[in-house]
C-alpha cells in the first residue's frame, strides 16, 4: 500500500503553501516528513487525509485516488493523528477509541460488534488497555498520545499519518512509540510521520522526504537523504554526521 | 478488557431505566399536586378512562367524577406532560450545542432563537391574532437562527466563537425589538401576558402544546438524542472530524438548524425557559462523563424530571399565586451553574 504524491498544490490567501510535492511513501514503511518549519509538512498530512483539498496533484494509495473518494470511504482507509491533539476532549480512553470507528458506523448506528472487537484490539495494540477508564484530560503527555494512537488504529486504516508524534514524549516514551510503529508496519500499515528530531528519523525511518517552502528538496532513505550537503541549504546550519557505533546508523550534530 | 467494553453498555442501560422510571413517577405525582384531592392512581385511571374513550369503550362517567377527572385531564397532565416534552428538548438541545461548538457555555438560546421566538409572539400578541402565537414563535425562532448562523458564515469559516458572538448581536437586536414593541403599544392585561411569556411560563399549556412540543422532541430531539457518535468525533476538533470521514461544515450546518427547529417549537408553547439546556448536560456530564451516546437521552429524561418539578414550584409555592416557570428555574440553575463552575475551578487546579 504506498502512498504516491504527484503535483500536490495548495494555496492560502495567495500564499503557496505546497507547491507541487511529488514524492513516494513506500508500503508498510516507516517514512519520515522533515523539514523546518513552515515546510508544509502538516499542510501535507491535512492534504492526505483529506481535511484540506489541494488545488491541484494526486494522492493516490496503491493505485486509488484518495482525492476523489468519498469522505469515509477515505477514512476508512487513511489515519490521522494531530500534532499537540486535543488535550481536553472529556471522553474516556475507550469512549475516545471508539470515536475511531465514525467511519466504519451506520449513520444512525450504535456500537456493533466489529466496534467492540476492533476497539479492544486497537487498545490492546496501543498499550493503553490499563487506562480505558481513565478520562483523556487526565493523562500525561505520553499517555494521551497513544490513547490518540488507538483512535487512529480503531479506524483500521492502511495509511496512518502522524503529526510530530514525538512532541512532548520523553526517551523511553519516544523509544515504545517507534516500537509500536515499527509493529505497524510489520503487518502492513503504511506509516508517515512528520518529524522535527532528525536523530529519531535517521534511526527509526526506513525512507525519509525533506521538505522545504512547499517542495520536496530531496527523499530517498536516511542515509542518502541526512547528509550534510542535503540537510545545511534547508536548515542553513552547520550539520555533522556520525555512525552509530552500534547500529550503524547515522548521527547528527548540529552547529 | 472485553468486560469493560461490556460493562459500559450495562450501567448505561441502568442509568436510563432508573431516568425513566423517575420521570414516570415525577409525572404522576406533580399531577396530584395542587387544590384538589387527588392520589396517583386517579392519575392512571383518568388516563385509562380517556385512553379508553379514544378506542370507544369508555364509560360515560368518569370514574373519578366530572370535576377530579377535568383537573386531572384537562389542566394538569396536559400541562405537566408539555413541561416535561420542554425539558427533555431543552437538555437535548443544550447539550447538542455544547457538543457542535465546543462550548460548555452553549445553550439552545445561544443563537439568539428565544429572543426572536419572543420578538415573534409579542408582535402577535400585541397585534391580537392569537391563534398564531406558536406559529410567529416558530418563525421568529428561524429567522433568528438564519440572521445569526448567516452573519456568522459571511464573516468567514463558521468558527463557534463567531457562531455565538453572531448569536449574540441578533439575541440583542430582537430583544430590542420586543422592548420597542411593548414599550410602545402594551396595555394592561397584554403587558402581563407578554412578561409571563418573556420568562416563560407553562399556565396555558393544553394538548394542543403537548402535542407541538411532544411531537418536536420525540422527532427531532430523538434524532439529535441518535448523533451521539458524531458529536462525540466533534470533541476532537474539526480536524479530527473530518479525517473521521464527516463533513464538518454539512454536519454542523444541519445539526444547528435541527436545533434551531426544536428550539422554535419548545419556545412556541412554553416562552423563553433558561438554564435548562445549560445546566441539565453540565449535571449529567459531572456524573458520567461527556461521552454523548450517554448523555443525550439521560440528559433529555433529567430535564424532563428537572423541568416537570420547576413548574410545580411554580404553579405551588406561592399559591394561589402563579411564578412563571423561567424565573424558578432561573433561582434554581444560576446557583447550580455557579457551584458546577467553582468546582470544575478547583478540580482543574488538583491536576495542574
Amino acid at each position: 500500500m504506498s502512498l504516491r504524491l504527484e503535483g500536490v498544490r495548495w494555496s492560502v490567501a495567495g500564499r503557496s503553501i505546497l507547491d507541487g510535492v511529488t514524492a513516494t511513501a513506500p508500503g508498510a514503511r516507516l517514512t519520515g516528513l522533515l523539514g523546518p518549519n513552515g515546510a508544509g509538512k502538516s499542510s501535507l498530512l491535512r492534504a492526505v487525509s483529506g481535511v484540506l483539498t489541494p488545488d491541484a496533484g494526486a494522492v493516490n494509495l496503491d493505485g486509488t485516488d484518495l482525492l476523489t473518494l468519498a469522505r469515509r470511504e477515505r477514512a476508512r482507509r487513511v489515519a490521522l493523528v494531530e500534532q499537540e491533539a486535543a488535550a481536553t476532549v472529556p471522553l474516556t480512553v475507550s469512549e475516545a477509541v471508539l470515536v475511531g470507528r465514525t467511519p466504519h458506523a451506520s449513520r444512525w448506528g450504535g456500537m456493533t460488534a466489529d466496534d467492540d472487537a476492533a476497539v479492544a484490539a486497537a487498545i490492546a495494540e496501543a498499550g493503553v488497555a490499563d487506562l480505558a477508564d481513565r478520562s483523556l484530560a487526565t493523562l500525561s503527555g505520553g499517555e494521551r498520545q497513544r490513547a490518540h494512537l488507538a483512535r487512529a488504529l480503531a479506524q483500521d486504516p492502511q495509511l496512518l499519518l502522524l503529526d510530530e508524534p514525538t512532541n512532548h514524549l520523553d526517551v523511553h516514551a519516544r523509544i515504545e512509540l517507534l516500537d509500536l510503529l515499527g509493529r505497524l508496519t510489520d503487518r502492513g500499515v503504511t506509516v508517515v510521520a512528520a518529524l522535527h528530531d532528525l536523530n529519531l528519523a535517521a534511526a527509526a525511518c526506513d525512507h525519509v522526504i525533506l521538505l522545504d517552502a512547499g517542495r520536496v528538496a530531496a527523499e530517498g532513505t536516511a542515509d542518502q537523504v541526512l547528509r550534510p550537503e542535503v540537510l545545511e541549504p534547508v536548515y542553513r546550519v552547520r550539520c555533522h554526521v556520525l555512525t552509530h557505533p552500534i547500529t550503524g546508523r547515522p548521527v547528527l550534530t548540529f552547529s | 478488557m472485553t468486560a469493560r467494553a461490556v460493562r459500559r453498555p450495562v450501567a448505561t442501560g441502568v442509568l436510563l431505566a432508573v431516568a425513566a422510571v423517575l420521570l414516570v413517577v415525577s409525572v404522576t405525582v406533580a399531577v396530584t399536586i395542587g387544590p384538589a384531592d387527588l392520589a396517583p392512581l386517579d392519575v392512571w385511571r383518568s388516563v385509562a378512562d380517556h385512553l379508553a374513550t379514544l378506542g370507544g369503550s369508555g364509560p360515560a362517567e368518569p370514574a373519578l367524577g366530572v370535576l377530579r377527572d377535568g383537573i386531572v385531564w384537562e389542566i394538569r397532565l396536559p400541562r405537566v406532560l408539555t413541561a416535561a416534552a420542554v425539558g427533555a428538548g431543552l437538555a437535548v438541545a443544550g447539550g447538542v450545542m455544547q457538543g457542535l461548538t465546543r462550548n460548555p457555555l452553549a445553550d439552545p438560546y445561544l443563537l439568539g432563537l428565544s429572543s426572536g421566538a419572543s420578538l415573534g409572539a409579542v408582535a402577535v400578541l400585541v397585534l391580537g391574532v392569537g391563534v398564531l402565537l406558536p406559529v410567529a414563535a416558530f418563525a421568529g425562532a428561524v429567522v433568528a437562527m438564519v440572521a445569526a448562523l448567516s452573519l456568522a458564515g459571511s464573516l468567514g469559516r463558521l468558527t463557534p466563537a463567531r457562531t455565538i458572538l453572531a448569536g449574540l448581536a441578533v439575541a440583542q437586536l430582537c430583544a430590542a425589538g420586543t422592548s420597542f414593541v411593548i414599550f410602545w403599544s402594551a396595555t394592561g392585561d397584554s403587558y402581563r401576558e407578554i412578561l409571563a411569556w418573556l420568562m416563560g411560563s407553562l399556565a396555558g399549556a393544553d394538548w394542543p402544546a403537548v402535542a407541538i412540543a411532544g411531537g418536536a422532541v420525540v422527532v427531532l430531539g430523538t434524532g439529535l438524542a441518535l448523533q451521539g457518535r458524531t458529536l462525540d468525533a466533534f470533541a476532537f476538533g474539526d480536524t479530527a472530524a473530518s479525517a473521521l470521514g464527516i463533513d464538518v461544515n454539512r454536519t454542523r450546518w444541519t445539526m444547528l438548524t435541527v436545533v434551531a427547529l426544536l428550539t422554535g417549537a419548545l419556545v412556541a408553547v412554553s416562552g423563553s425557559i433558561g438554564f435548562v439546556g445549560l445546566i441539565l448536560p453540565h449535571a449529567v456530564r459531572l456524573v458520567i462523563g461527556a461521552g454523548h451516546r450517554r448523555l443525550l437521552p439521560l440528559s433529555a429524561l433529567l430535564g424532563a424530571t428537572f423541568l416537570v418539578w420547576a413548574d410545580t414550584a411554580a404553579r405551588t409555592v406561592f399559591e394561589p399565586r402563579e411564578l412563571p416557570v423561567g424565573i424558578v428555574t432561573a433561582f434554581l440553575g444560576a446557583p447550580v451553574f455557579a457551584l458546577l463552575l467553582w468546582r470544575r475551578r478547583s478540580a482543574a487546579g488538583d491536576l495542574a
